[in-house]
Formats: structure tokens, C-alpha cells, sequence
């Protein structure tokens, strides 16, 4: 007690004396002292990636496709993330008849990656359930996310009718884009600001960070089921609680043509098949989606696109989805169908910016004049990719 | 000091002083017993619903990453000064980092880069703008703290800025829209952790503590510090309701996670002050923030008015003047700042000490923080302000204000009662007593009087 007594009579000393000489007066409270916010970002989608393999790798086997879904943007450098463990991430494929039909938001097969809690060394346990036509199987077999620390961990999952390849876990964030510069161009061209240009050479944000990255190598066969389908759409949805939270296939659509954040969170919240019903005319959706779309043209109008171009560029991209016509070379934009849409799926280091500035600005604007190998503004320049499956660069 | 209340009601009923004076020392002695049985650093078991159930962080791990944060933007700054992206990156981390170690520097820090930021990037800047957002709640500008959320649209990073500042305001159906619409974008800790705060201020107490372990259910092993958070909230609600254990074991479990969370530290000591474990909340409070001029803190006033009362309590009443006079300096500082600051802390302080000659400014203080803030605890300070001069009627308009959305507090229901009494309703003091009693049987006027430390 004696000593507590001495030790109390000290501090009160040291307080006082502190607080005599406080130096620079600073005013904040404590009310904000809770959520400090060093949480991921595990339920933001950023890219999918939908390719032939052997067009990413000559001497990989025919017939399988690979599908990537990355979310958690800007992971910070020699950082353990984590997927979410309440959550599912599906990668949602229709079976397409015609190159040129619309798409219709109809799942034919369904693979579902969910996640457990992360062990000792980081890693986390996967659970991949695959639907097709209805019928769904669980992967047989220990699945686990790749640690930070460890090269690529590819596990094979027997599902119902077939082998699937896995890898999940931290990659370098194969993405590339001036996005800062993007905000001006576009703030100047709806009257938001100054009317600005890309910088030559751009500054590539996504440099230096990694994300979580699913990676599933699929048979062909195994998504065609009893059809003899050889164009297929995919799209990708998280979905937390029962609620869809991000859908993603194509890039830089929302983003890209929207500003209004709600309507960006309204996107999320649907399937292609709600903007299928939309385009067709369907209430509500079509009452839903009006503003929304509204808001697109408004953007593609602000690039130079007439009335009737911005229809059908509308027409073109609208439902999102990632439509892989798999009996020609993967590659986004590739090959386009009739309505002007991108048939060929996307690789890895495919200039989507590049080419999404080219259509939306109907020419205009060529490139942000960044690319993947780089160097790009401040010098940066994302790594080499790796030459088999999970194909995306180690992380940072 | 003087803890002379001349206005409050019995709130023990009317058992004989000695008969309370022994149950009080066999509670003491049964409480030591439990105290040494039962360590107080135990969390809860394996299988309690409040069990963290992922890895726990390294000690220190937190600050080493957002130090690598901060590390790690300022070279993307180097190489490319002008990138108002990778300064907004900056300022948040800077912010975190205000957050974690309650440094008012770093806050100063992230307001200047977040508006640097602005400057290279005045479009889609969100991350920036909740910068500013965080940082003006934090002086208690909730006005714009608002404002800049809602400019930056609906979404997970500004619906918790709006809850939050919009419940300062007292403005409690606009807190409820923005977390039902938070829930709406998607279901998270954080968004059902905002709508039991919602939902006690609406005395809606079973919803609240539903939405707590809706909470919990939804943590990731990411979200540490929110885990954390939750637990200390969640704790604070059931401490609130009487149920001490219960309270303890969410504190506990917090501090498992992070030992240095100063939110579990403050409400574990201010329990520990309610129970008569001096030691351990001079313990708990120490480890809040070491109080000094080269960094000062926001937690410096209420570690100060902790160790005060514990001086007070353990007789030392030579150390607890000091501590309180601390406390005051610090919190004056604030107060004449011009900016906002703690002006309801500095008069509950002086309303604790009780010198006639200090109501004026505590009303002043008051009618000050009430353009900015109008939550049950500004007006329920008001009421007790009011009462200490003998203004019943005003008093007792302010603590039915407090009580306006009907929340289930039994400090307001106490405050209530004393009015009731004074004004001649003695019905009505006896029915707020009971509401007292029926959330927290054993609250107390220790109870009362640790209830001012918290944050």
C-alpha cells in the first residue's frame, strides 16, 4: 500500500508538471474511439478473369477453362489478409447457344468457394460446393487458401462429374490503370472540373498492392454438362447474410460509367437477369434500372457518344457479363459479336482500359497510357506472371 | 472533494444503516473471495458466446502494421508526389493511428493530408473526405462530420459516420435510417454493432443485445479492433442492465484480443471502481495512455478523473485533489480552445465537485455543448446541473428530453426521480425508481458517481 501510496503521489507530481507545460493546445475527444477500421476489404470485388488456358499457356492441357476472381483491393505489402468467413463467393456460368443472344442471367452451373477460420500459419480452409443443372455436389478432398509466406498451393477437388483445380490466397494485383487520372478526365467531361487528358506516362494505382485471388481450373466438359455449349457467361457475386453485396464480370462498367455511389450498390445488389428483365421492359426492373442507366448514358454522352451510339454501346455491355466464346483465342475483346460486345473472355494482362476508353469514347481516348509490364509514372511496373496455374504473380 | 448530493432520493429503500453497513462487508468479503477465485483477467470460456474465435494479434502488432501503413504510402508519395489517391491512403492511416494510440497529433496529421489529398483529387475522393468526416466528429463538429459523409454518398465507409453523429445530435430516427441503411448495403459487425446502439437509444434493449451477438456472429479475422469495439460496447450495455459478470467477461475478452484497447481498459476500470477493486482499476487505467506533454491524449481526462476517484476511494484524498485539479487544467484547455471539446466532461466534473460558485459556467458549459450535441447524456448533465440550482422545472424539462426516445437508462431514471421528488411527485419518483431497478437492481450511488468517468 506504501508503495502504491508513493507511486500515486509521484504520477499526480509528473501529471501536474506535464500539464504546466503542455505545449501546442490540441482539441479532439474521444468520441470516435471504437471501430479503428484496420479491416479488409474481403467482400469488394475488383476483377474476374475468364480464359482459355492454353492461351495463357501453350503446353497446358486442352479444354480447361480458368476462371480468377480477385477481391480485396489494395492489400497492403507483406500483409496477411483473409477471406471473409461468413461469406460466398460464386462464379456463376450460363451456357450460351448463340454468340449474339442476349444474355440471360440463367445459372447453369455455380461454383461456391467459402471460407473458414484462418489457422496458425494463415491459411484458411475451402469449402467448394459446385452446382450444375440444379444438382449440387461438395468437394471431396482438404482445400486450403495459399499463406502469405508459402508459394501457390493448387489443390485438386473432385466435384460431381469432375476435377477442378484450386488456388486461393494473396496475389500481386494484376490490374492496371491510371484510375486517379480517370476521375479528371471524367469529372471534366461531365462539368464537374477542369477538362484534363490522360498523363503521359499515366501513374498505375495499382501498383504495389496485392489482393485475394480465387483461381478454379474447369474442364470444358464439366461446365457443358449434357449440352454441347461452347460459349458460356460468367459473372461473379459475394453475398454475405443472405445479401448479394458485389456482383462483377466485365471491367469498368460500374464503376467506370457511374458516379452516384447508390446506384453502384444497386448494381451490386441484383444478377444480369435483373438487367435482362430491365432492358426487356419488365416492371419493376425496368422502373429500377431507369435512373441507373440514365446516369450511364449521361457518361457516354459526356465521352462524345451520340444518342443512338450510347444505346448501343448500352445494348453492348449491358447485361454484364463475361461471355467466353471458347472455340477461338481468349482475349478481351478478341473478337466482338453483333451487337458489339466482347466474346472472348479476358486474360490476365489484357489492356481492358485501354480498350474499354477506345469504345466508350468512340475513339477519342486510346489509352491512359499505362501498361502492364510498365515502366509506368513513378517508375512502376507489376510483376512477371507465373507460367502455370494459379498464372497470377507472387504478392508483394 | 465533495460528493455532498443534497438533492438525491434513497435508492436502497429503507433497510437500517447497519444492517446495509454488514451486508456490505460480507459482500466485500464474498466479493474478495470471488475476486481471488476468479481472476479478473479471466475471459470468457471456450464455448461463451463471446469468445473471440480467431487468432489474436502479436502484442504491438497493430501499431507495427499501421506503422508500415504509414511507411508504405509515404514512398508511393515519394515516387509520385502528386497522387491524391496515395494521400488519401496516408491520411487514413494517419487516422488509424489517432484511433489506436489516441494521439491528438495524429489527428492533426491526417486532417492536413486528407486535405492535401482534396487538393490533388477534389472528385471521387471518399476515403479522404471520411477523413475530414472522422476528424470533425472527433472535435465534435457532428454538423459536418454529417455533411461530408452524406456529400460522399451512402455506403459502408459513411453510413457509420451518420449513425454515430446523428445519435450525438439526439436526432435518433435519422441514426436509425442511416444503420437500417447501412444493414441494407451489407450485413457486418459493424452495421448490427451501430444499430444496438440505435436501438438502446430507443430503449429497445432486447433488440439492442439481439444486434450485439448478431455482431459478433459476423466478426472476421480481419476486423480485430472491431472486435475488440463490439465487445466493449456490448459490455458497456450489459454493464448498464446490472449484469457485472457478464460485462467483466466481454471487457476481459476484449482485452484478450488487444490488451491496450483503451475503450475495454476505461469501462473494465470504471467496473472495477463500481465493485471496490481499487488496485485493478488504477491498473486497468494506467495502461490507457501514460499521461504526459509531449503527447497529449484524448484519453488524458479520463484516466486523470479514474485515478481521482480511486484516490478518493481508498481514502488518499491529497492525491485525488490533484488528480481531480489535472483533470480540470486539462479539460479547461479544451473548453477555452474555442473549438469543441470535452465542455460536458469539465462539467461533470465540476458538478461532481460541487462548489456553488462553479454552476454558472457549468450552465454555460452546457448551454454551449447543446448547439452541437443533444444526446440523452448532454441533457441528462443539464438536468443535474439544473438541479444543483434549485431550477426543478427546467431540470425536469431536460431530463425528459433525455428521455425523449426512451432509452432504458438507469442514471436518467435516477436523475428523473430526484426530480420527480423535488418537484413534489412522489409517485412519479417512486415509478422512475422502479424503471431504475428494473434494468439495474443494483445500481447504486457508487454506481452514479463512477458513471461520470466513462467515455
Amino acid at each position: 500500500m506504501a508503495r502504491s501510496r508513493l507511486w500515486l503521489s509521484a504520477l499526480a507530481l509528473v501529471v501536474l508538471a506535464a500539464l504546466l507545460i503542455m505545449p501546442r493546445l490540441l482539441v479532439a475527444s474521444n468520441h470516435d474511439d471504437g471501430e479503428i477500421d484496420l479491416k479488409g476489404r474481403a467482400l469488394h470485388t475488383t476483377d474476374l478473369f475468364v480464359f482459355r488456358e492454353q492461351d495463357q499457356n501453350p503446353s497446358a492441357a486442352a479444354g480447361d477453362l480458368v476462371f480468377i476472381l480477385n477481391v480485396n483491393p489494395r492489400s497492403l505489402p507483406r500483409q496477411e489478409y483473409s477471406f471473409s468467413t461468413s461469406a460466398q463467393y460464386d462464379v456463376h456460368v450460363t451456357r450460351v447457344g448463340d454468340n449474339n443472344a442476349t444474355p440471360t442471367g440463367k445459372t447453369d452451373a455455380m461454383l461456391r468457394f467459402e471460407f473458414g477460420a484462418p489457422g496458425r500459419d494463415g491459411s484458411q480452409p475451402i469449402r467448394l460446393t459446385a452446382v450444375r443443372d440444379g444438382t449440387t455436389s461438395t468437394a471431396t478432398g482438404t482445400l486450403r487458401t495459399t499463406p502469405l509466406a508459402a508459394g501457390p498451393i493448387v489443390s485438386q477437388a473432385t466435384v460431381a462429374g469432375g476435377t477442378i483445380s484450386v488456388f486461393a490466397g494473396l496475389r500481386e494485383d494484376p490490374f492496371f490503370f491510371d484510375v486517379e487520372q480517370f476521375f479528371k478526365v471524367r469529372a471534366g467531361a461531365l462539368g464537374m472540373g477542369p477538362k484534363v487528358g490522360f498523363r503521359t506516362p499515366g501513374y498505375d494505382f495499382t501498383a504495389g498492392y496485392n489482393v485475394l485471388s480465387i483461381a478454379a481450373r474447369v474442364p470444358r466438359a464439366w461446365l457443358q454438362g449434357p449440352t454441347s455449349a461452347t460459349t458460356f457467361d460468367a459473372w461473379s457475386t459475394v453475398t454475405i447474410g443472405g445479401k448479394q453485396v458485389a456482383r462483377l464480370a466485365r471491367p469498368a462498367i460500374g464503376e467506370g460509367l457511374l458516379t452516384t455511389t447508390a446506384y453502384q450498390n444497386a448494381l451490386n445488389s441484383v444478377g444480369p437477369d435483373f438487367e435482362a428483365a430491365a432492358l426487356a421492359g419488365h416492371k419493376p426492373e425496368a422502373d429500377v434500372a431507369g435512373p441507373i442507366v440514365a446516369e450511364a448514358k449521361k457518361t457516354l454522352m459526356a465521352f462524345g457518344n451520340d444518342d443512338k451510339r450510347a444505346n448501343a454501346l448500352l445494348a453492348a455491355f449491358l447485361p454484364d457479363v463475361m461471355r467466353i466464346d471458347t472455340t477461338g483465342p481468349s482475349g478481351y475483346a478478341a473478337a466482338l459479336n453483333a451487337k458489339g460486345s466482347p466474346i472472348r473472355g479476358r486474360k490476365i494482362s489484357d489492356d481492358v482500359i485501354h480498350i474499354t476508353l477506345s469504345v466508350v469514347t468512340n475513339g477519342a481516348v486510346t489509352t491512359d497510357n499505362v501498361s502492364y509490364a510498365g515502366p509506368n509514372g513513378g517508375g512502376t511496373a507489376h510483376k512477371p506472371l507465373l507460367s502455370s496455374f494459379p498464372y497470377l504473380a507472387d504478392p508483394n | 472533494m465533495n460528493h455532498h448530493i443534497v438533492e438525491k432520493p434513497a435508492i436502497s429503500g429503507p433497510w437500517p444503516r447497519r444492517l446495509m453497513v454488514a451486508f456490505a462487508m460480507t459482500a466485500a468479503a464474498i466479493g474478495t473471495a470471488l475476486f481471488l477465485a476468479a481472476p479478473p483477467g479471466a475471459g470468457p470460456g471456450a464455448h461463451s458466446p463471446y469468445r473471440y474465435r480467431f487468432n489474436r494479434p502479436p502484442q504491438g502488432a497493430i501499431t507495427r502494421l499501421l506503422q508500415s501503413e504509414i511507411a508504405f504510402y509515404q514512398r508511393r508519395i515519394a515516387r509520385m508526389p502528386q497522387s491524391g489517391l496515395d494521400r488519401a491512403g496516408l491520411a487514413g492511416a494517419y487516422l488509424k493511428m489517432a484511433r489506436v494510440t489516441g494521439d491528438l497529433r495524429w489527428y492533426l496529421l491526417a486532417e492536413d493530408t486528407a486535405r492535401e489529398s482534396l487538393a490533388d483529387l477534389p472528385v471521387n475522393n471518399t476515403a479522404a473526405t471520411m477523413v475530414l468526416a472522422r476528424a470533425a466528429e472527433a472535435r465534435h463538429d457532428f454538423g459536418v462530420a454529417i455533411r461530408l459523409a452524406r456529400a460522399a454518398g451512402p455506403g459502408e465507409e459513411t453510413l457509420p459516420v451518420v449513425v454515430t453523429s446523428t445519435l450525438a445530435q439526439g436526432d435518433v430516427p435519422a441514426a436509425a435510417r442511416a444503420a437500417a441503411e447501412l444493414l441494407a448495403t451489407a450485413p457486418s459487425l459493424q452495421g448490427y454493432a451501430l444499430r444496438a446502439l440505435v436501438e438502446v437509444a430507443r430503449g429497445r434493449d432486447a433488440e439492442a443485445e439481439a444486434d450485439f451477438g448478431r455482431a459478433l456472429a459476423m466478426e472476421e479475422p480481419d476486423e480485430v479492433a472491431s472486435s475488440t469495439w463490439v465487445r466493449s460496447l456490448y459490455g458497456r450495455f450489459l454493464y448498464q442492465h446490472g449484469r457485472l459478470q457478464a460485462a467483466r467477461e466481454l471487457f476481459n475478452e476484449a482485452l484478450r484480443i488487444l490488451p491496450q484497447y483503451p475503450l475495454a481498459l476505461v469501462d473494465l476500470s470504471v467496473l472495477d471502481l463500481r465493485q471496490g477493486r481499487y488496485a485493478a482499476a488504477i491498473d486497468h487505467l494506467t495502461r490507457v495512455v501514460t499521461v504526459s506533454s509531449a503527447s497529449p491524449n484524448v484519453y488524458d481526462h479520463v484516466v486523470l478523473r479514474g485515478l481521482a476517484q480511486a484516490s478518493g476511494y481508498e481514502g488518499r484524498h491529497d492525491e485525488a485533489v490533484r488528480f481531480w485539479a489535472a483533470a480540470e487544467a486539462r479539460l479547461r484547455q479544451d473548453a477555452a480552445s474555442g473549438a469543441y471539446g470535452h465542455r460536458r466532461e469539465l462539467a461533470r466534473l465540476l458538478l461532481t465537485r460541487g462548489r456553488p460558485e462553479d454552476l454558472p459556467g457549468v450552465l454555460s458549459l452546457l448551454r454551449a455543448e447543446l448547439t452541437v450535441r443533444t444526446d440523452p447524456d448532454t441533457y441528462d448533465t443539464l438536468a443535474w446541473a439544473l438541479s444543483r440550482a434549485g431550477r426543478w422545472q427546467e431540470a425536469d424539462r431536460a431530463v425528459r428530453q433525455a428521455l425523449r426516445w426512451g432509452v432504458r437508462d438507469p442514471r436518467y431514471f435516477y436523475r428523473a426521480a430526484t426530480i420527480a421528488r423535488a418537484l413534489g411527485h412522489a409517485e412519479r419518483a417512486d415509478a422512475y425508481l422502479r424503471l431504475m431497478r428494473a434494468v439495474d437492481p443494483g445500481f447504486n450511488e457508487r454506481a452514479l458517481e463512477v458513471a461520470g468517468i466513462g467515455l
